[in-house]
């Protein structure tokens, strides 16, 4: 699949940052097309994108490497979004790291759970453009 | 002898009660074991009472011997064997019953025996004052002992296994338990307290007759958790006592005339008894019946609702790819576009957000409607998302050749307390529709301040208009405007929708129009701060 600092299909409109300045962002999500396009624009952006496709590969990732944020998909394989927060909020080396939820689920229940766990955000995906996703990202990541 | 009348009416009374308690528990229950053991028990009872009171008003000291005797062997079936069983095995559904129970049976059928057959129990009768006494013989003391026992073991099973029981069964044990209680204090007054003070059985009766109180709170608890009708019940239960005191009254008929009549009138009152229990009973079917489909629609809602926030996920998700992507290809992500493909990508744009505004207003009526929603209130700047909405429209407006305005008066920054999103939503589904139904002229947006403590938004338009006789149906749910648009668009939810959270955030929304002229939707929000 994609490379964690994959440039994305198009060509960058946008001189991207060395290496060690970018903020590193953890992006939890199956659909493919979404992560390719969630990837993409952070890429676009300057921001270093690491994948994970299901809720254990986004845990592991977050036990192995540096996340400056993560946005996380609700409805995910193997792990769900709302188990992955609990073990995120229960890890003191990870819990006052900035979460956005990033889902097309907006069921009561879950989304209660989701907000009562602690996250910053709760972004119905549809709602917004990856732009305006990215603005929101920036408001956690200046 | 007015004593004596009262305890005929009492002993009359509990045959009647018990046997219409012992048909009605026939009849209905679930469980087959149950009924005969209750409807047993019950018998056992009113054997009791009845050989009670016909030993102690006997003629003879050999009748009333055979009825006491008759009377106690019915005693010592009834108290170790049936009780027991009917509560350890029936009611708590406990294997107790096979060991203890196997030896208290054997020894009631001993105390059944010599109760009936020999004098160690029942000695003798003797005349007294107020009837037939009887005289004890040297193994009663051993009976009580047992039977005492007995009430111990049930009792202190009963309440033993009270916390393991569920709910239901709590209550039903707690009506038996109360039932047992008043039967127990009564025995221990009558046949024991008096019996001890007066040395005389004269009381025995009363004590006796308490029964009837355990065998009413039993059937309670069996009726009311065993899908039995209390309303079906007390119609069968009051047209038997009918038909009992006309049945007798024809046997008492003092002419041929009035025989007749008392015949006549109790006939009568069979067919309309019947006919009255019948309707009863259709009626509490039709209860049950309703009960049961209000259960099954309550399940079809959840199911709906699973259902419906599935399907928004599933079809959200290819509809934020395609808004995303051509978002980004506008946006200059993939470099430069050609103007013809930016208008192209901007109309894509346009009809993917009222695809997606679509979904969300199906997602979300029945969440408003029922209350379900969770709103984030916030101190909103109103002005912003007046702004961010036109920002939003205003592409599309102009592809049309709409000219869309926004006046906002100098300094005026109102926050109001409401949802940001949800507040967004209700402007956006107002100057979406002001896009949609104008063909040509101009959107003006306005904001101001109609008097304190209120801030207003006027959305007018140059469209078609609207009737009057539309005007009023506009915000209900599902209903289209179509006589004057010469089209209808859209689910009818918006507007709808629009008015439900206005209503929620203490505002109030409205419209004014004129046929050819155009239409002004407006909202008015109470100021939290003026800035």
């Amino acid at each position: 699949m994609m490379q964690d600092d994959s440039q994305g299909l198009g060509a960058p409109a946008v001189t991207i940052p060395q290496s060690q300045d970018r903020k590193k962002i953890l992006l939890i999500e199956d659909d493919p097309f979404l992560l390719q396009m969630y990837n993409d624009k952070f890429v676009n952006e300057g921001y270093e994108v690491n994948v994970a496709h299901d809720g254990l590969e986004g845990l592991k990732m977050l036990n192995e490497k540096q996340v400056d944020l993560v946005l996380l998909d609700i409805l995910i394989p193997k792990l769900s979004g709302v188990d992955l927060l609990t073990k995120i909020k229960e890890d003191p080396k990870l819990q006052k790291m900035p979460i956005i939820a990033l889902t097309n689920l907006s069921n009561v229940k879950e989304e209660q759970d989701v907000k009562a766990k602690g996250v910053n955000e709760y972004l119905i995906k549809s709602d917004y453009t990856p732009t305006q996703v990215v603005e929101i990202v920036k408001k956690y990541l200046p | 002898m007015n004593t004596n009348i009262f305890v005929q009416i009492v002993l009359v009374s509990i045959n009647a009660f018990g046997l219409v308690l012992a048909w009605w528990i026939l009849r209905g229950g679930n469980s087959k074991q149950l009924k005969l053991w209750f409807s047993l028990m019950t018998i056992f009872i009113l054997l009791w009472a009845n050989f009670s009171y016909f030993g102690s008003t006997a003629r003879s000291v050999s009748t009333g011997l055979l009825f006491y005797r008759l009377n106690w062997a019915a005693v010592s079936l009834f108290l170790p064997s049936f009780f027991y069983f009917f509560v350890i095995y029936f009611l708590l559904k406990s294997h107790l019953a096979s060991k203890i129970g196997i030896i208290i049976f054997i020894l009631s059928i001993i105390f059944f025996i010599l109760s009936l057959f020999t004098g160690l129990i029942i000695k003798d009768v003797v005349q007294q004052s107020w009837g037939m006494g009887i005289v004890f013989g040297p193994l009663s003391d051993y009976f009580n002992i047992f039977s005492a026992i007995v009430a111990i073991i049930v009792i202190t099973y009963s309440v033993q296994s009270y916390k393991s029981l569920s709910k239901e069964m709590k209550v039903k044990l707690n009506y038996f338990l109360a039932g047992i209680f008043v039967f127990i204090t009564a025995n221990l007054v009558f046949n024991v307290g008096l019996q001890v003070i007066f040395q005389s059985v004269r009381f025995q009766i009363y004590g006796d007759f308490s029964a009837i109180f355990f065998l009413v709170f039993t059937a309670y608890a069996i009726v009311k958790y065993e899908l039995f009708d209390i309303k079906i019940i007390a119609t069968e239960g009051l047209t038997a006592v009918l038909w009992i005191v006309l049945l007798a009254k024809t046997f008492v008929s003092e002419s041929p005339v009035q025989l007749l009549i008392n015949i006549l009138i109790f006939l009568l009152t069979v067919i309309f008894g019947v006919l009255l229990i019948k309707s009863v009973t259709r009626e509490v079917k039709q209860r049950q019946l309703l009960e049961e489909l209000n259960k099954k629609l309550k399940e079809l809602d959840k199911q709906k609702d699973e259902f419906v926030s599935m399907a928004a996920h599933e079809l959200r998700s290819p509809l934020t790819a395609i808004k995303g992507y051509v978002s980004m290809i506008m946006e200059g992500d993939t470099g430069d576009i050609p103007e013809k493909a930016r208008q192209y990508l901007a109309d894509s744009m346009a009809v993917t957000d009222r695809l997606v505004r679509l979904v969300n207003n199906m997602l979300n009526v029945s969440r408003i409607e029922e209350g379900r929603i969770v709103y984030q209130m916030e101190e909103t700047h109103l002005i912003r998302a007046v702004q961010e909405v036109y920002y939003s429209y205003r592409i599309e407006a102009e592809r049309k050749g709409i000219e869309i305005v926004m006046n906002i008066p100098n300094g005026l920054d109102d926050v109001v307390y409401v949802d940001p999103d949800r507040i967004r939503e209700v402007i956006g589904n107002i100057v979406s529709n002001a896009v949609k139904f104008t063909e040509k002229g101009k959107i003006e947006i306005s904001i101001g301040n109609p008097r304190k403590g209120v801030v207003r938004v006027d959305v007018s338009d140059t469209g078609p208009g609207i009737t009057e006789e539309e005007q009023k149906k506009l915000f209900v749910k599902f209903y289209r405007a179509e006589s004057t648009a010469g089209k209808t668009f859209g689910t009818g939810l918006g507007l709808y929708i629009t008015k439900l959270l206005i209503d929620n955030f203490g505002g109030v929304i409205g419209v004014e129009s004129q046929i050819d002229k155009g239409t002004t939707f407006w909202f008015e929000l109470p100021v939290r701060k003026q800035v």
